[in-house]
């Protein structure tokens, strides 16, 4: 529907023009006539609606912010109408500001209606094998390499400029990196880091890195303390809306802000930059990236200082014992990986000052269940990868109706009523020069409460043969719109 | 050896296939890890993801579905990848081809060579030639299989350019007919070729080994006093009757080349069974990991079969009631 440039301000996609009115409750969009379906068919604002209507409520940045299926209980949204075919409204009970964030095509990508006349985009499996977008590219196969060849029908003439593609799978970055230097691909979209000597130094490639994209790409690498006793789950929000009941017990270390701020002192953050990172990317400056610019404000983090880390355990009532050992923990990656080498590096930082850390790890289902359903934790690193705007993507981190049994939400069941009215607050300021200020505060509260320890920003590294150009890798979405090969 | 022996060995395998059954369920789905959290990721709200457990009977107890499954096993239906929402056979299918030729080539290199080296090795014992072919099979057999499958692609593939890096296929090529074959046979030289180094070590050790004991047989000194070549009474008489113990060794091999399989696959972009494999443990996906041990579990109950039988027609002092 609508595009994003490099600093996530909205352009004209498949919506030509939009009116934003009632002060922020009710969009109208004006969509681009003559735009086609892979298949021929007409796009019209019945697929819009379809799309919100059935598909989305399936996405939780989009579910968790928006309050899908609208009118339901709490949402903020009324409806949405496709009030001609080529005019879709979306009304809300209130002003909503990051809608048009939320509309781009790696958020919200626009599915045809017509493909699934049971209403059931879910489930349709004969109609998803076989999807049909109005982008530059049509699906050609699917098998173990997949082809992609240019669509004739594109709504914007004269693109896209390459007749095609073919995209591989490479388990390993390694591979992939010794590929393209071998000359045997054209384009990488992530490389081997202990690699990028070689690959810069090699005059046939051009290295680009993307510090943020549009679309969920402002990662965040970040560790989250258990504020509650391992393996409690009471107040979690279960996936079929039940709550369980009782209060939990705090965890034993962890609920003490003085222990969380004294891991956080105990954390030399530079050196998972230039050990894990290789040097891509910046250390987090504050609890959101700063490719939310208008939202991301610069907080005094802990520094590194073990002896500030020592006074704090000491004073939290923590003292040595046997073996210099405060306290033991667990800390949870996602593994095998980079995650566990973040693991493996605390787990050295932390012995510093007394705090055993044992590094577990497993594969994505295996974490999402021992850390976000069983909670059975005490430390666990997560890449929250944030959107163009605060409420999608950070509020899932910080809001108590996201403590869920759901991988990538609230990860430390942190949960006040301070900080849960000031994301609704912020949710209603259209203006950004108003709700900067809001996001301010949570950034401030955030950091004086420290439930996550925010490490580094994660820069991505695309490569490419220096022949080819035009990529736009910041729109995750449609970086290959504009790319063209010699 | 007769047909009802056979049948028996047949027979045998119903149980060995029924107790896998049951501890590969079991084990892959008490295992922690939620294959609805592995697929959904953080794209799923929560009613999505109790629409996904119901979609595919996660929300039932364990013995329903495992008799489910049984079920749909014995009608040949592996089930529905979760993540792939496509049958398990047809993703099984689609990959199978990649690592029949794969494993394939590596056995054809693993028997012939290591039969010929160590053949060769044993014609003088602790000769030159015999001291470097052991010494090199033992190197090869004690170096990981994904070590020694990225030296490969670094220094071979990457440092000479003799052969390519990854896949199967050339990416911008599309080719066909002979030029495909060739174009495949190029791509493969490089991991067949690693895959099959500790087996060609094994099977050379082996072979110098049982050539070596047959050569100081009383037939050998017979064969040698009646005037026979050395190389004929190597190759015709000491050589297959030192063959019984490879053969029975390379028959219990598959389940180790598959699992090294995963690794080269891994490594070289290989498109076969061995990624499917890895791409289903990291996604949970109970189906299709289900499948693969299932189809593996057969393969090496049926190489143990076929080993049997071959042994039995190779060596005619065996025989079975």
């Amino acid at each position: 529907m609508i595009g994003l440039d490099a600093n996530s301000n909205p352009y004209p996609d498949l919506a030509e023009s939009w009116v934003i009115a009632d002060g922020g409750k009710r969009y109208e969009f004006k969509l681009r006539p003559g735009v086609k379906w892979h298949d021929g068919r007409d796009f019209n604002a019945g697929d819009v609606k379809f799309t919100f209507d059935h598909a989305l409520r399936g996405h939780s940045r989009t579910q968790s912010s928006m309050g899908l299926p609208a009118g339901s209980a709490g949402s903020p949204l009324l409806y949405i109408e496709a009030a001609r075919s080529d005019l879709v409204v979306f009304q809300f009970n209130r002003p909503y500001a990051p809608l048009l964030q939320q509309l781009n095509v790696t958020e919200a990508p626009i599915i045809p209606a017509h493909r699934y006349p049971a209403n059931d985009p879910l489930t349709n499996t004969a109609a998803n094998r076989d999807p049909k977008g109005t982008g530059p590219f049509m699906l050609k196969s699917y098998g173990n390499d997949v082809q992609f060849v240019r669509n004739p029908n594109y709504h914007r003439r004269d693109l896209p400029c390459l007749d095609g593609m073919v995209e591989r799978f490479f388990p390993s970055n390694q591979t992939a990196s010794l590929a393209l230097e071998g000359g045997e691909l054209d384009w990488s979209w992530e490389v081997d880091k202990s690699r990028l000597g070689a690959l810069r130094a090699n005059r046939g490639l051009s290295v680009v890195g993307v510090p943020r994209g549009t679309g969920g790409g402002n990662c965040l690498m970040t560790v989250g303390f258990n504020l509650l006793a391992s393996g409690d789950r009471r107040g979690q929000r279960q996936t079929n809306g039940s709550v369980i009941a009782g209060d939990p017990a705090p965890h034993p270390h962890f609920s003490d802000v003085r222990v969380r701020k004294a891991v956080a002192h105990a954390l030399n953050r530079q050196a998972y930059l230039d050990q894990i990172e290789f040097g891509q990317g910046r250390i987090a400056a504050a609890p959101m990236h700063s490719g939310i610019g208008f939202a991301h404000a610069p907080q005094p983090t802990p520094p590194f200082n073990l002896a500030e880390a020592n006074r704090l355990l000491d004073e939290a009532g923590r003292p040595r014992g046997p073996g210099g050992i405060r306290f033991s923990v667990d800390f949870w990656a996602i593994g095998p990986g980079a995650q566990v080498t973040y693991g493996n590096l605390l787990k050295a930082q932390l012995a510093e000052v007394g705090i055993n850390v044992t590094v577990r790890s497993g594969p994505p289902g295996t974490f999402g269940t021992s850390v976000f359903v069983n909670r059975t934790f005490d430390l666990a690193i997560v890449s929250y990868c944030q959107g163009d705007d605060p409420q999608i993507g950070v509020r899932r981190q910080y809001h108590s109706t996201q403590y869920q049994a759901v991988p990538f939400t609230n990860l430390t069941a942190y949960r006040t009523s301070e900080m849960d009215g000031l994301w609704d607050q912020a949710s209603a300021q259209v203006d950004p020069n108003v709700s900067r200020n809001t996001y301010r505060r949570i950034q401030e509260v955030a950091v004086r409460d420290q439930p996550y320890l925010w490490l580094v920003e994660t820069e991505f590294i695309r490569a490419h043969r220096a022949g080819c150009s035009g990529f736009n890798y910041p729109n995750t979405g449609l970086f290959a719109e504009t790319a063209f090969c010699k | 050896m007769s047909a009802w022996y056979v049948l028996r060995r047949l027979l045998q395998v119903i149980p060995a296939v029924a107790a896998i059954l049951v501890v590969t369920f079991l084990a892959i789905h008490l295992a922690p890890g939620d294959p609805i959290a592995a697929l959904a990721g953080e794209g799923g709200d929560v009613g999505y993801y109790q629409f996904m457990r119901e979609k595919f009977g996660l929300d039932r107890p364990l013995l329903q579905q495992f008799l489910t499954y049984v079920a749909n096993v014995a009608q040949g239906d592996l089930g529905n990848s979760y993540v792939q929402g496509r049958p398990v056979m047809d993703a099984i299918a689609q990959r199978l081809p990649a690592t029949l030729l794969l494993m394939g080539a590596a056995v054809s290199v693993a028997s012939i060579g290591g039969v010929v080296l160590g053949a060769l090795a044993a014609r003088r014992p602790s000769g030159p030639f015999d001291v470097g072919v052991s010494t090199t099979a033992l190197v090869g057999y004690a170096v990981p299989v994904f070590w020694l499958a990225q030296l490969a692609t670094l220094f071979i593939a990457f440092g000479t350019g003799w052969f390519p890096i990854q896949g199967m296929t050339d990416l911008r090529a599309n080719y066909s007919g002979i030029s495909h074959v060739l174009d495949v046979a190029h791509h493969l030289v490089l991991p067949a070729f690693v895959l099959a180094v500790s087996e060609v070590a094994l099977v050379s050790r082996l072979t110098r080994t049982g050539v070596v004991q047959e050569m100081s047989s009383a037939y050998v000194t017979t064969a040698r006093a009646n005037g026979l070549s050395p190389s004929r009474v190597l190759f015709r008489h000491a050589l297959p009757n030192a063959m019984l113990p490879v053969v029975t060794v390379m028959g219990t091999r598959l389940g180790y080349l598959v699992s090294g399989a995963i690794l080269v696959e891994t490594v070289f972009a290989w498109p076969g069974l061995g990624r499917l494999l890895l791409t289903a443990t990291q996604t949970n996906d109970h189906p299709v990991l289900l499948g693969l041990v299932l189809l593996v579990a057969f393969s090496v109950v049926a190489a143990n079969l076929v080993t049997d039988l071959v042994t039995a027609a190779i060596d005619p002092r065996i025989r079975y009631d």
